[in-house]
């Protein structure tokens, strides 16, 4: 990126006056005052000393539902494999079962046979008989000359004979063995059976897989939950070098909904999603405190004063701003000067969070024991109004014009943070959907990012945070 | 109070003879997180580099701040000063952006820079300066201190720590443009304010 640079003389003297050794020679005015190294030690020590137990914490508590979870896949997997063992030794039973049957029913086919061919063979012996029977009488007729009544006696008697065989008949086949077996009924045999069997097993083993060995795999709730404390050191970006770090105490109320998911007796996933109004109850002061005062000559060689001052409040933070312009020339009018007060004030802290938690739970009788750890995604908003430019005195030496009082909506603080959370929660179900909860917890910041800063009211940055909620969940 | 810099300035002047601080060793030691080498580094470096948030910052507090966040972001990313260019070069390097960045955090944007320069356009006359005046580095520092935020951070990029219109443009996201009407503007009005401040002495 080659760029014809052309230097001024005054970029010459600036250069040549800042990068002298004399410039660099360490005095009070290019020395950073002893608290930087304090607070640069301080911050990398604190970061290590409190990311360490939590991220620990969070580690420990992944590994234990990673192995909880590879044993509960084994135990099914054994279970599976016991049942694949029933269910080939059910077939083997099955397949026994069907030869025998299979055998029998070619005994029985055999055995029929063998009937219809004894029945023929009688049928035709009968026929036999009755044609002979009817030959004798036929000759009987012409050698005794009888009458006709006497021929259809003969004939009905011949009938009854022919009908009397079919018992005779009967009476020898009982005797055979195999017309024993053919007694057994054909028809209700279950011949369906066998097909339904083989179909069924690989059934059985994909539904072990995929099903719940539990009906209720899980259950979602809405929740009200109350925060009567929360603590939390926060690091003013600013003023940290007058007020270093401070811990800010809070209360809030928030409702939600949240979805808890069971992939084991005692293991769970909780997910959701929850909104929060913050209560400021305790910042490091109530009354009004000056800041800081900073005095510049401004373009129009006035000298210009502003002293800053905040007021926390349980409605939320309120910082003034006063700049009084004096002019430094002797000879413009000494009632050349301004006051100019900016107040600007914000309402109370809302924020939605998103949790993703892994839990352990513990159930006796109503009451149930959870340790969940996991991350807390949370967007932070923060309305702001500000009071506007009271501007006393003759403005005329400055372009700027007189404005009134007056409000307007300046700006909302945004921050985005994810973090390390941990709780664990005691829970009494006293009806089927109604459920208390205790739950205190801690919290670490991981990366907070603020997404829209505010111009004059800057919001610490979040660092750390312990709390008790107390909870009314409706399980769904 | 004097002592406690003369010593701390021995110090420096000691460790930058005796140690050799950009060795890859002593590289490492800062990226483990070894508190005595980040100490060595710090007081070796934290007078040239403080005065580099001097310029870019609107006060001290500020300047410190900026000094405190840069080295944060030295100790966690040491580890990519490959050791062949000069340390110091380096680390202004990072202190530069991370004075940017806190510049674009918690400060106007500079889409109403350019509007600030309009309005004190008319206001200042160019002169011509004598170089052999007797102001210190303190002073200018304060001169430079007391431009606008614009004017402030496109002199320090392009006279101070020699970056081109164009790397201006792409850190600042405004054209190359106004980049250089900003530089112009910017050396009238530090001409005005030295004859200012040479006429008060």
């Amino acid at each position: 990126m080659s760029e014809n640079r052309h230097n001024d003389p005054i970029d010459d003297f600036f250069r040549q006056q800042l990068n002298s050794e004399k410039a660099h020679t360490a005095s009070d005015w290019n020395t950073p005052a002893e608290e930087v190294w304090e607070q640069l030690e301080a911050s990398s020590s604190r970061r290590r000393l409190l990311y360490l137990p939590l991220l620990a914490a969070a580690i420990l508590l992944l590994l234990i539902g990673v192995w909880q979870l590879y044993h509960y896949l084994q135990s099914q997997a054994a279970v599976i494999q016991e049942l694949q063992a029933q269910v080939e030794e059910l077939q083997r039973e099955r397949s026994a079962e069907q030869n025998k049957n299979n055998e029998s029913l070619v005994i029985e086919k055999k055995s029929v046979e063998q009937f219809s061919a004894d029945v023929i063979e009688a049928t035709t012996s009968v026929e036999d008989k009755i044609v002979s029977s009817i030959s004798t009488t036929r000759s009987s007729i012409f050698t005794d000359s009888s009458n006709d009544s006497s021929i259809l006696n003969t004939q009905e008697k011949s009938q009854s004979t022919a009908a009397s065989t079919k018992p005779e008949l009967s009476a020898p086949k009982s005797k055979s063995p195999a017309i024993v077996q053919s007694n057994i009924d054909i028809s209700a045999l279950p011949t369906a059976a066998i097909p339904t069997l083989q179909t069924s097993a690989p059934d059985l083993t994909v539904s072990t897989v995929l099903l719940p060995t539990s009906p209720n795999r899980g259950w979602s709730s809405i929740s009200l939950l109350y925060t009567p404390f929360s603590s939390s050191t926060q690091l003013p970006p600013r003023h940290r070098r007058l007020f270093q770090q401070r811990t800010v105490s809070t209360s809030n109320l928030q409702i939600g909904t949240q979805v808890n998911y069971t992939i084991s007796e005692q293991w769970f996933i909780e997910t959701g999603i929850s909104y929060a109004r913050e209560q400021i109850q305790q910042e490091y002061t109530r009354r009004p405190r000056f800041l800081r005062r900073n005095e510049r000559r401004n373009n129009n060689n006035r000298l210009e004063s502003s002293y800053d001052f905040a007021l926390y409040s349980p409605q939320g933070l309120v910082e003034a701003e006063v700049v009084l312009t004096r002019s430094m020339d002797s000879a413009t009018p000494a009632d050349n000067s301004d006051l100019e007060v900016t107040v600007l004030s914000s309402t109370s802290m809302q924020s939605l969070q998103i949790p993703l938690l892994l839990g352990y739970q513990y159930r006796k009788d109503r009451f149930r024991f959870d340790l969940k750890g996991g991350i807390l995604f949370q967007y932070q908003w923060q309305p702001q109004f500000e009071i506007d430019a009271v501007t006393v005195g003759n403005t005329a030496f400055e372009a700027r014009h007189e404005r009134r009082p007056r409000l307007r909506r300046s700006d909302t603080y945004g921050q985005l943070d994810w973090s390390l959370y941990l709780s664990p929660t005691i829970s009494y179900q006293f009806t089927s959907n109604l459920a208390i909860q205790v739950e205190p917890y801690v919290q670490q910041a991981l990366q907070p990012k603020t997404l829209r800063p505010s111009p004059m009211l800057q919001r610490d940055i979040f660092e750390q945070a312990v709390g008790l909620r107390l909870g009314l969940r409706y399980i769904l | 109070m004097k002592l406690e810099i003369i010593c701390a300035h021995l110090l420096s002047y000691t460790l930058s003879i005796e140690i050799p601080l950009n060795t890859k060793k002593f590289i490492q030691a800062v990226d483990k997180g070894d508190q005595q080498a980040r100490r060595q580094l710090y007081e070796r470096y934290r007078t040239p580099l403080f005065m580099v948030c001097l310029r870019y910052a609107r006060d001290r507090s500020e300047a410190e701040d900026i000094l405190q966040e840069g080295f944060l972001v030295i100790f966690k990313d040491i580890k990519q000063y490959r050791g062949d260019g000069n340390l110091e070069g380096w680390l202004k390097r990072v202190m530069v952006n991370a004075a940017l960045r806190y510049l674009r955090k918690w400060k106007r944007s500079f889409v109403e820079l350019q509007a600030e320069v309009e309005s004190t356009e008319t206001i200042y006359q160019p002169s011509t300066v004598q170089d052999d005046q007797p102001l210190s580095a303190q002073q200018l520092t304060k001169i430079i201190q007391e431009l606008p935020i614009g004017y402030r951070t496109v002199f320090n990029m392009y006279v101070m720590d020699g970056y081109t219109h164009q790397e201006i443009a792409t850190y600042l996201n405004i054209s190359p443009g106004t980049s250089k009407s900003q530089l112009s503007k910017a050396r009238k009005l530090l001409k005005q304010k030295v004859e200012h401040y040479l006429l008060e002495l």
